[in-house]
């Protein structure tokens, strides 16, 4: 039986990851990189990524090898969308536990790559950070400062007055 | 830097020029002359702070995503349509974070296509304005909850929503008295319409006069219909891929079948509650084989028994996945019943209970619901258990299914999701006879993972004796209920249970969250205490799970 094909990546610091290609093309980034410039032994480079986050990249990539790829192109407002995304299987909670910095470094690279499972389950951790939080809190916790001018200071105001004269 | 020294060099300026004033009342113009410039001041340098504070959020690590990115979160954080929540309250919170996040809610025009009833005037108003040309997802209930509406509101609402119904997505209408206002909302032309909820709290209104939507709306494809009797011939309602009509009198059975008939491509079909006058007229030979290839999902709820078993000899759907039957009439005889179900779909009866995904039985909604379903593709079960008050029902019931499993479907596996107070079922011999029956049980949910609901039911005492049947291979218990004293009883049950090694068990625990506070409470709280029962080898978990939504279950 013959060894699953292969492919090199290097990150942004010059480390090389050794993946099967169906793992890599898990990336849609990748996946036409590699159609467009043919099978080769050449590293395939990731400028944006580096060595710690293609690790944990590829992690979920090697997890999710063989699962079926999303439709491209989903509206996000659309709420059948955003419910697919909402959904966050065990496994993937259970990765994507880690430090804010890493988590933003994660959906900077899923982003990236174009893996959009990754960036789905991303995006919706840092949803779930923010849901039923007030604006002071997800300052807090996202380590913001209140930057507004005195005019949108203002302005949020004379719009919250607004909203809640029913 | 030029510009605060622009200003400074400006502000000289006038102090030189206040310093020369020598009118009447020259002190008093100094001082007014002095708070002016303060003013200014102050101004400089409360943007020049905020533009400072800006640079220093722009450093941070969450605002190096991409607004794309950015935006994507904020979707996931709002409500979703069908929840009677205040969805631009919500969206006012996240702006209020920052001038970045405002700047990217404020120009992004489909966060702006939600309309509410319940909403002020001015947050209709901007939200109309600030969506531009994009779609509009539109809730109109004045029997909610978060705020009843006056019949001029009323009126203003729909006035200023005609004129954008072109534009509308999904429209989800409710009302309890005088709705002819809606009626003409729906005799308008709605082309970019793709799903419709129509809801009459009181059902005295006729509908039928109505051409829906003038036959122009081609995107629907979802329709969901409670208490409205329409126009069931309109050309808006052929073709769609998802159907429910709840509480509904047709004129005939055979209007019912001929609605069908137009919609081939239904992937699922609901029908509740829905009366025939002619119940035992004949079925119209047009419509003995109505062929939907692609319905994955059928159920039939409340609707009398023979009206049920002819609407399956009807329906063709060699592929549906998951049924659902409501047996409300039948009061004897279940599992006789149960076990002619195979024999309701004629032709393709063996094919269909094969490819079966899931089967859903419940008998007399109101009082006990059993149901039953295989869990995926491979062949495993599960059965939840609510509102068991009815032992010796529940037990023949769990008998039918019982009776299907074994001849019609390959289950290995099952799970068991119950309510706190269903458990006791577990407790009534005949269900127990027929749980055990049931192919191994390898996984018990307490409480629902979609839904944050728990009825307030009467708990026993907590010095009650009370145990888990023998699970001998439960691998994993799921807790979602927010009853922590539940969560605990169930737990010590399995650990504690004289009929099993309990030193020996290898269970997964995981206890569900809603939210990531409730989360960190409830591990706080509860991490020690299930720690001290089920011992350091076995795994526990604290899992933030939010509530799923679903538009219609």
């Amino acid at each position: 039986m013959s060894a699953a094909p292969q492919v090199t990546l290097e990150s942004s610091d010059g480390e090389k990851f050794k993946v099967d290609k169906e793992v890599a093309e898990r990336s849609v980034l990748i996946k036409n990189m590699i159609e467009d410039v043919g099978e080769s032994d050449n590293p395939i480079p990731l400028p944006n990524v580096n060595a710690s986050v293609l690790k944990k990249v590829l992690e979920y990539c090697e997890h999710h090898r063989g699962d079926p790829l999303p439709a491209a192109d989903a509206d996000p407002s659309n709420d059948d969308n955003r419910k697919r995304a909402t959904e966050i299987s065990d496994w993937d909670q259970k990765f994507i536990q880690v430090d804010q910095e890493m988590l933003f470094e994660i959906i900077l690279a899923a982003n990236y790559m174009d893996i959009k499972p990754l960036l789905d389950v991303g995006c919706k951790t840092v949803a779930n950070m923010i849901k039923g939080k007030t604006p002071e809190e997800i300052r807090k916790l996202f380590n913001i400062v209140n930057d507004f001018t005195p005019e949108e200071e203002a302005q949020i105001k004379k719009e919250n007055e607004w909203a809640e004269d029913r | 830097m030029d510009q605060i020294s622009a200003r400074v060099h400006e502000i000289d300026i006038l102090i030189t020029r206040i310093a020369g004033v020598d009118a009447p009342c020259g002190e008093f113009a100094r001082a007014w002359a002095e708070a002016e410039i303060w003013a200014t001041v102050e101004e400089v340098i409360r943007n020049k702070a905020s533009r400072a504070r800006q640079v220093r959020n722009a450093l941070l690590p969450i605002q190096q995503l991409p607004t794309e990115v950015v935006l994507q979160v904020l979707c996931m954080v709002v409500p979703p349509f069908l929840e009677q929540a205040d969805y631009y309250m919500v969206l006012r919170q996240v702006s209020g974070v920052c001038h970045r996040w405002r700047q990217i809610i404020n120009s992004t025009p489909t966060l702006w296509g939600r309309i509410h009833s319940w909403d002020s005037a001015y947050v209709v108003k901007e939200a109309l304005k600030r969506s531009a040309h994009h779609a509009l997802d539109v809730y109109f209930d004045n029997d909610n909850r978060i705020r009843p509406m006056g019949r001029a509101e009323r009126y203003n609402f729909v006035e200023n929503l005609i004129p954008h119904l072109g534009r509308c997505r999904k429209l989800a209408l409710g009302w309890d008295s005088d709705p002819r206002q809606v009626k003409e909302l729906l005799g308008l032309p709605a082309p970019q319409l793709e799903q419709l909820i129509l809801r009459d709290e009181i059902g005295n209104d006729d509908f039928a006069t109505v051409e829906i939507f003038a036959g122009q709306a081609a995107f629907l494809k979802q329709v969901e219909i409670d208490r409205v009797a329409c126009r069931w011939e309109s050309a808006a309602f052929k073709g769609l891929k998802s159907l429910s009509i709840s509480n509904v009198s047709f004129q005939s059975f055979n209007q019912i079948l001929e609605l069908l008939q137009y919609s081939p491509t239904l992937l699922k079909l609901k029908l509740q509650h829905i009366i025939f006058p002619d119940s035992d007229a004949d079925i119209d030979p047009m419509f003995r084989q109505i062929r939907l290839p692609l319905l994955n999902n059928l159920q039939i709820r409340s609707i009398h028994w023979r009206r049920t078993e002819s609407l399956l000899g009807c329906i063709h759907a060699p592929g549906c996945a998951h049924l659902h039957l409501t047996m409300d009439d039948v009061e004897t005889g279940i599992e006789g019943s149960l076990a002619r179900l195979p024999a309701l779909w004629p032709s393709q009866v063996r094919i269909i209970i094969l490819n079966l995904r899931s089967i859903r039985v419940v008998v007399k909604e109101v009082e006990t619901a059993l149901f039953a379903s295989s869990s995926d593709g491979q062949g495993g079960l599960s059965l939840v258990l609510r509102r068991g008050a009815y032992f010796e029902r529940s037990a023949i019931l769990l008998g039918g299914i019982n009776h299907i499993i074994k001849n019609y479907l390959s289950a290995p596996e099952s799970s068991l999701q119950v309510d706190s107070f269903t458990l006791h079922c577990l407790h009534h011999g005949n269900i127990l006879n027929e749980i055990l029956r049931l192919p191994t049980v390898t996984r018990l949910d307490l409480g629902d993972p979609l839904y944050n609901y728990e009825m307030p039911y009467a708990c026993p005492h907590e010095d009650q004796h009370w145990t888990l049947p023998p699970f001998p291979s439960l691998k994993l218990i799921r807790c979602f209920t927010p009853r922590e004293d539940w969560v605990m009883r169930v737990i010590g049950a399995a650990f504690h249970n004289p009929t099993i090694d309990a030193q020996n068990r290898a269970i997964d625990i995981q206890v569900h969250s809603r939210t990531e506070q409730a989360n960190e409470d409830c591990t706080s709280r509860l991490a020690p205490r299930i720690r001290a029962v089920i011992g350091e080898s076995n795994r526990l978990s604290f899992i933030v799970t939010p509530v799923v939504d679903t538009i219609s279950d």
